[in-house]
């Protein structure tokens, strides 16, 4: 394996979203833990679907990190990095009671932001028939899933549903 | 032939989720949301990752064979897990619950 700087962004990475989910978790809760746990633990397996799917043969559209095929920095990165910030923009979205639409649209130009610079700057992503302008709207079809997910448990805890 | 295949697989997986619902009532509305999502995500991260690590299953580089192994591996073999929790839950004797248990992971 060769360590260079995109396993050195996955490192930063994993720990800033990691650390702020943490801090938004202990020092400003909005969703209580199993809430936040059911919507980890779907996006980590929306994560693998979605990543099973497009990124290997025969759709294969890009690969992740050096090589065409699994690595150990493949870990962090879908199994923590990814549902966890999707946690943190579904905190985010409950505790400043934004609009659906807003959220999703802001979201969405903010995670194309964050994808464009780990890739042009730490070669996170290696395209093959993807587009950056097709992650806007990948991004906002995950996050719609998640609002409404995410609007939906919250509900069903908040009113104490058995 | 493949198309059959897909068929029968979606068909055999639109029961295991209607079924899969009923098991809910063994549980608590978000622990068995916790645990749905916990087995699908895990048994599809681990199953990508086996498939990444050995190419000898070239089968799933053809369109419909993909598809199948999907609806196989990714949907309806995490679900039958389900069944081997519940029975954890109601307590049945300790030869049918790791029966279960050891043939789930004999299988995959």
């Amino acid at each position: 394996m060769v360590f260079d700087k995109n396993e050195w962004a996955v490192i930063v990475i994993f720990f800033l979203t990691e650390g702020t989910a943490t801090y938004l978790h202990t020092k400003h809760r909005v969703m209580r833990t199993a809430e936040g746990l059911a919507l980890i633990l779907f996006n980590v397996y929306f994560t693998s679907l979605l990543e099973f799917i497009l990124a290997t043969k025969p759709v294969d559209l890009y690969d992740t990190i050096d090589r065409n095929y699994g690595e150990l920095f493949d870990l962090p990165l879908e199994m923590v990095t990814y549902p966890v910030t999707m946690y943190i923009f579904m905190h985010v979205f409950l505790a400043w009671s934004l609009k659906k639409r807003h959220i999703v649209l802001l979201g969405a130009a903010l995670l194309l932001i964050l994808e464009w610079i780990t890739m042009h700057f730490f070669s996170l992503f290696t395209y093959k028939g993807w587009n950056l302008m097709y992650s806007y709207f990948f991004y906002m079809f995950v996050l719609t899933i998640n609002v409404n997910l995410t609007e939906w448990l919250h509900k069903r805890v908040v009113t104490g549903h058995e | 032939m493949w198309g059959i295949v897909l068929l029968i697989s979606i068909v055999l997986t639109a029961t295991f989720i209607k079924r899969a619902f009923s098991l809910a009532v063994y549980f608590h509305w978000l622990e068995y949301l916790l645990v749905t999502f916990c087995f699908l995500g895990m048994n599809t991260w681990l199953f990508n990752f086996y498939l990444a690590g050995y190419p000898s299953l070239g089968l799933t580089e053809k369109y419909l064979p993909f598809a199948i192994v999907t609806v196989h591996f990714v949907i309806m073999y995490p679900l039958t897990f389900l069944w081997v929790v519940a029975l954890f839950r109601t307590k049945k004797s300790f030869a049918v619950r790791y029966g279960w248990l050891i043939t789930s992971f004999m299988t995959r």
